[in-house]
């Protein structure tokens, strides 16, 4: 949901209206404090002692109520500024949750992790203190004003004559602190990536000893940043002491013309020295009123940076799927026509043309089949899988489950049905126990097991000290690339799906195991209910195969047929089986069949 | 205190003992230094701006009594004028102390983030294998930020409150004794108060930044797992995880609005006791309880006035006391990875070496990750001689990574010696090593940056791009940039995930070799990749060797036969050595570590 003052006016109307309340009550207390010392320096001079001591007992009533009142207020007034600072970093959460592939090919981690701190920092700054001293300065000009023009209207209105004067100037450079703050914002979110970005790869600055370059890069955008923030540093001191002097020229002015008055009697001494004195008591909250004009600007630009990240809108939605679908979507996978670029909508430049990955392709996967997608480099095999399971949309109508095309079926439902093993194992910070239950958290530990041997991660598992409790991830122990592509595949076979789409599941696993695997995965018949789409560079893994797909380097489909009648049919296939003459790697592989 | 920590003993757990405010002082000091003049002058300008402000009220006061009440014209438009002439000047002063306080702040900060950045950069990896990103990510953007809010909000000026408060006490005195030691009194009171939250809040404000750095910790993890939370549906775990952390950082937000709000409200409540007491006091003295009435009417309205007078610095104080408190956190954090020193760093008399020849010797290395449990490397010799190229293959574990991770000096070697060229690597600056070996992981990392920027690591540096066309195509890494409609100038997402495992190796190779080391030190990758790729692979392997001396970690057949020597390690020792036709006949090696079996995830072999 975007984020409007409406809606957090709306949402904590509650909060604002008892927490500016209670600052009424703090500001009407203090002002009754004069009063009752006016009451005290009577009686002491009348002599008056035990009067004098009551009164005194008074303002000790007074104090109390007062503590309780102003705690209530902040605690009400800028607690409110962190309940939305929640709310909103929980819905910019979840707004990226729901972001397709494409947006997180452009967008950086570290911009975002920025948007989600220092932009909401700022946010917070308006909405909870902003507002309180906002209350404050509009309580001090609502009760001071009118005792002012009681005492003289005139002079009052030639007091507050700069004011529209001041407002005009005030909008501009107010304008010029929301313009300035979007360029601190977007450069402290530039900064943030560069940090991001170049921590996750310190190996390489390390190994290449590219420290110097890459502290130019960072020193540079922090430079930036500081000339940015420099603008904004004398814009803001401006606007502050624009205002600070408006309250020193009312002064003056009533000095001068409030004099003249008195001395032509139009205006008796007495009043004009309280006139004074109100006035004088105006200047603090008017002063104040700078620094609340910037935090609000600074706020707006902070906002609609957040909304800039909110209204980016998913294009992987819900909005052409029947909703009431409940049932799960059933084979046959059907892929019909299939052309596809990456167009990525939320990518600035991206407006050339981009090479259409797919082409024209067109297959149809029955119900507990075995379906392998093989061919070269570039040939859009990932692109294909990622588009069944819509990490990226694929033309309307072009994939289809049961003959519904996909977009109709509800994405979780889509999702819950097919699952994807991406070919990057991706592992969390979290135990291996965790990582591999992630489909399901609360699955005994006997099904973990169970998958974990399926995918023979098990005995590995045995050999680590804290067995499935290990620590993996970031900061976990270093797995090799087979032990997490295992555990990425125990995973996916725990979610256990009607159709599983595998990237190059075996990519990191050799030969043996993954017959292992295979032979584990075939016992427990495990693939005998369900659909399995693979793309994998193994021939020993593609000869398990009902049917092979073979596509050529543009995206098109060269051939589909068994390894047999392919080897017949299909030259590209024939190529991808066989190495290059006279490749060394060949020979090798040849000296082990012979052993 | 003078929390220095090495590497190996910075524990992940965050402490949470508060360092003293003067050590927090002390450690900034560096970094003000540079700016002293500056800060000198910013420090001048404020009693003026303090002066040319508390004389306004007093021009007002004298103009009523005098020119006003005497309806003496002349001498009302002097007052008029004058007034005018000192709110000129006190918006000028005002305006360049603020400008010039808060550009010096800026500038502290810049030179804060940029040495924390460089700190951070020399630590290890060690260090970054146990340190959450997020962590590192929001010290340098968030809490340098906060600090520079301590800049931004004056939060300077405290030291002209505490002058003024001094003033008015001197003041207080001369006028009455007995009344200015009863307000006197209250400054202890103030001061233990302000001692009591400051504690509080401190333990509050450093909380609140550890759970910040954790929940960015979760924020970029859940980013970069983006895929696999939305291909298993875990959304909704995922929400509820980041709403646990999330939902706890606000607590403690609110806690510490309860500390301030208490806060500025006691120091009000002190003020108006002050108020209490002297009112108490005159009325009990008037009333004869002393004898003689000694207070005169005006010294008790100058006295009410001094009272009021004096806790407005106070209040200002109170008012900028949150945003001190927290940003002396964010200090103390930021302090805290900034005292932890690398544990490998160059020598400070580097010894000078060109391009190395490229001759290796490892001297009866011994290495353990700690010195606790068993070395995984003992008493290990070999020598390369330039130009040559080794495998080095055995069971996982048993120190092949390791011996990388020493040569490039990643780790030190606990006992024995590295020679390059016959220069101990120890004596060497690190970027001079490092500059002549180039080490290429399995899974190396690529930058979300234009393909050029990834193969050259430069910035802004010129690149001769005919040379770079050049080397990419001699390692086939031109297929992949050809992909690409904008050429060496393609931005690739994050980690370069639009790629293949294939394709991520042949960039790398072009990074490898655009650098041209002495020395080419591979981890072999074991994933799998099309024949195409894998012969393309292979040549650019081959082509990148070229005249250079080459340590691999093999994994694959074909590679082992192309080298010199083949070194098979177990339980950090040598077991074996000898030429590739050697070692792939000895039968009992061969089924031990070249069969394709776990854990060494041998090469696939295409089963034609």
């Amino acid at each position: 949901m975007r984020l409007s003052f409406r809606h957090i006016l709306k949402r904590y109307w509650k909060d604002y209206a008892s927490g500016v309340g209670f600052l009424l009550l703090t500001n009407l207390l203090a002002a009754s404090i004069p009063m009752v010392v006016k009451q005290v320096i009577e009686a002491i001079f009348a002599a008056k002692t035990m009067v004098a001591l009551q009164w005194v007992a008074g303002i000790a009533g007074i104090t109390a109520v007062m503590f309780l009142v102003r705690v209530l207020s902040r605690y009400l007034l800028i607690g409110v500024g962190r309940k939305v600072e929640f709310d909103t970093r929980m819905d910019l959460f979840r707004h990226l949750l729901a972001m397709p592939r494409s947006y997180f090919d452009v967008q950086q981690t570290g911009e975002l992790m920025s948007r989600l701190t220092n932009d909401l920092s700022a946010l917070r700054m308006m909405v909870g203190g902003g507002v309180m001293l906002l209350a404050n300065v509009l309580f001090a000009y609502l009760t001071i004003v009118p005792l002012m023009a009681r005492l003289s209207w005139r002079l009052t209105l030639m007091a507050f004559l700069l004011y529209p004067l001041v407002i005009g100037l005030m909008r501009v450079l107010s304008t010029r602190v929301k313009r300035l703050s979007h360029t601190v914002q977007d450069k402290l979110g530039e900064l943030t990536a560069i940090a991001q970005e170049n921590f996750s790869g310190i190996s390489v600055i390390q190994s290449y000893a590219k420290e110097p370059e890459e502290s130019h890069r960072f020193k540079d955008v922090a430079e930036q940043y500081f000339v940015a923030n420099t603008d904004l540093v004398r814009t803001r001191a401006l606007l502050y002491i624009l205002i600070a002097m408006v309250s020193g020229l009312s002064i003056l002015i009533a000095l001068g013309e409030g004099g003249r008055e008195v001395i032509t009697r139009e205006l008796t001494l007495s009043s004009f020295a309280a006139y004074m004195l109100y006035l004088e008591r105006l200047s603090w909250p008017t002063v104040s009123f700078g620094w609340i004009l910037s935090t609000i600007q600074q706020g707006i630009a902070a906002k609609e940076r957040i909304n800039a990240v909110l209204d980016a809108e998913s294009t992987v939605t819900d909005e052409k799927a029947d909703l009431s679908m409940t049932a799960l979507p059933l084979p046959p996978l059907e892929v019909s026509h299939l052309t596809f670029a990456y167009h990525n909508p939320y990518s600035p430049e991206s407006v050339e043309i981009a090479p259409p990955i797919l082409q024209d392709v067109s297959f149809a996967v029955q119900p507990g089949e075995m379906v392998a997608l093989v061919g070269p480099i570039g040939a859009g095999k990932s692109t294909l899988l990622n588009l069944m399971v819509r990490l990226y949309d694929p033309p309307t109508g072009a994939i289809t489950l049961n003959g519904i095309p996909i977009e109709r079926i509800p994405l979780t439902l889509l999702r819950q049905q097919v699952t994807l093993m991406p070919q990057n194992s991706f592992l969390f910070s979290d135990t291996l126990k965790a990582n591999i239950a992630l489909p399901k958290p609360d699955v005994a530990q006997q099904v973990i097991e169970s998958v974990a041997e399926m995918a023979n991660l098990h005995a590995d598992v045995a050999l680590f000290p804290k067995a499935y409790e290990t620590l993996v991830g970031e900061r976990g122990v270093t797995l090799s690339g087979g032990q997490r592509q295992r555990t990425a595949l125990a995973r996916t076979l725990l979610a256990a799906p009607g159709i599983l789409l595998l990237d190059d599941p075996f990519s990191n696993v050799d030969v043996e195991t993954e017959a292992q695997i295979i032979q584990a995965l075939q016992e427990r018949r495990f693939l005998k209910d369900r659909t399995t789409i693979f793309a994998s560079q193994r021939f020993s893994l593609v000869q398990h195969a009902d049917r092979i797909i073979v596509l050529t380097a543009d995206g098109r489909v060269d051939a589909i047929g068994t390894h047999e009648e392919l080897l017949q049919r299909s030259a590209l296939y024939r190529a991808l089986c066989h190495q290059p003459e006279g490749d060394a790697s060949k020979n090798a592989s040849e000296e082990i069949s012979r052993r | 205190m003078s929390p220095f920590l090495n590497v190996a003993e910075h524990d992940e757990k965050e402490r949470d003992v508060t360092l003293k405010d003067v050590w927090l002082f002390k450690a900034l000091l560096p970094y003000m230094k540079p700016h002293w003049k500056l800060l000198a002058l910013s420090g001048l300008l404020l009693p003026l701006v303090s002066v040319t402000q508390v004389l306004q009220p007093v021009i007002i006061r004298q103009a009523i009594d005098g020119p006003v009440a005497q309806g003496d014209w002349p001498a009302l438009g002097m007052k008029v004028l004058f007034f005018l002439g000192l709110l000129a000047s006190h918006y000028a002063l005002r305006y360049g102390q603020m400008v010039l306080a808060q550009m010096t702040g800026q500038r502290i900060i810049l030179s804060l983030r940029t040495a924390l950045y460089d700190h951070l950069q020399s630590l290890p990896l060690s260090f970054y294998h146990k340190t959450p990103l997020g962590k590192l990510v929001t010290r340098l953007s968030s809490d340098v930020e906060n600090i520079s809010e301590v800049f931004a909000s004056g939060g300077v000026a405290i030291f002209s409150d505490i002058a003024i408060i001094l003033g008015i006490l001197v003041a207080m005195s001369v006028m009455s004794l007995p009344l200015a030691l009863v307000t006197m009194a209250i400054i202890p009171v103030v001061i233990v108060t302000m001692e009591f939250f400051r504690r509080r809040s401190r333990l509050i404000y450093n909380e609140m930044r550890v759970q910040l750095a954790q929940m960015n910790s979760q924020l970029q993890e859940t980013l970069t797992g983006v895929d696999v939370i939305q291909l298993l549906r875990r959304e909704k775990a995922a929400v509820d995880d980041f709403s646990h952390i999330s939902k706890a950082y606000m607590n403690t937000n609110v806690r510490s609005v309860i500390y301030d709000s208490s806060f500025t409200a006691s120091v009000e409540v002190l003020s108006l006791v002050t108020l209490m007491l002297i009112l108490g006091l005159v009325a009990l003295m008037q009333g004869g309880i002393w004898g003689q009435a000694v207070v005169t009417f005006g010294v008790l309205i100058a006295f009410l006035q001094y009272n009021q007078m004096l806790f407005e610095p106070i209040e200002e104080i109170s008012d900028k006391f949150t945003i001190i408190q927290s940003g002396l956190a964010s200090l103390e954090k930021i302090m805290e990875l900034m005292s932890i020193q690398p544990d490998i760093v160059s020598p400070e008399n580097p010894r000078s070496m060109g391009r190395s020849k490229g001759h290796i010797r490892f001297v009866d290395v011994t290495f353990g990750y700690s010195k606790q449990v068993e070395p995984v490397l003992s008493n290990l010799s070999l020598e390369i001689a330039p130009g040559e190229k080794i495998a080095i293959i055995g069971p996982s574990g048993a120190g092949k990574s390791t011996i990388i991770k020493l040569l490039n000096r990643q780790y030190m070697t606990q006992a024995g010696r590295i020679e390059l060229d016959g220069i101990d690597i120890a004596s060497l600056s690190l970027s001079q090593l490092r500059q002549n070996i180039v080490v290429i992981p399995q899974d190396e990392f690529l930058f979300s940056r234009s393909i050029q920027e990834n193969m050259t690591l430069t910035y802004k540096s010129p690149i001769d791009l005919a040379h770079l066309k050049k080397v990419a195509k001699t390692v086939h890494a031109d297929t992949v940039v050809d992909r690409f409609p904008e050429t060496y100038h393609a931005i690739l997402p994050e980690r370069g995930r639009n790629l293949s495992n294939g394709e991520r190796q042949l960039l790398v190779f072009a990074r490898a070799l655009w650098h041209n080391p002495a020395i080419i030190v591979l981890d072999e990758a074991t994933s799998s990749v099309d024949p195409q790729t894998e012969s393309l692979l292979q040549d650019a392997l081959e082509k990148s060797l070229e005249g250079r001396t080459a340590i691999i970690i093999a994994h694959r057949l074909s590679t082992i036969r192309k080298v010199d020597r083949v070194y098979v390690i177990q339980q950090g020792a040598i077991v074996k050595c000898g030429s590739p036709e050697a070692i792939l006949g000895d039968k009992a090696i061969y089924q031990q570590y070249l069969q394709p079996t776990e854990p060494s995830e041998d090469y696939n072999l295409l089963h034609p």
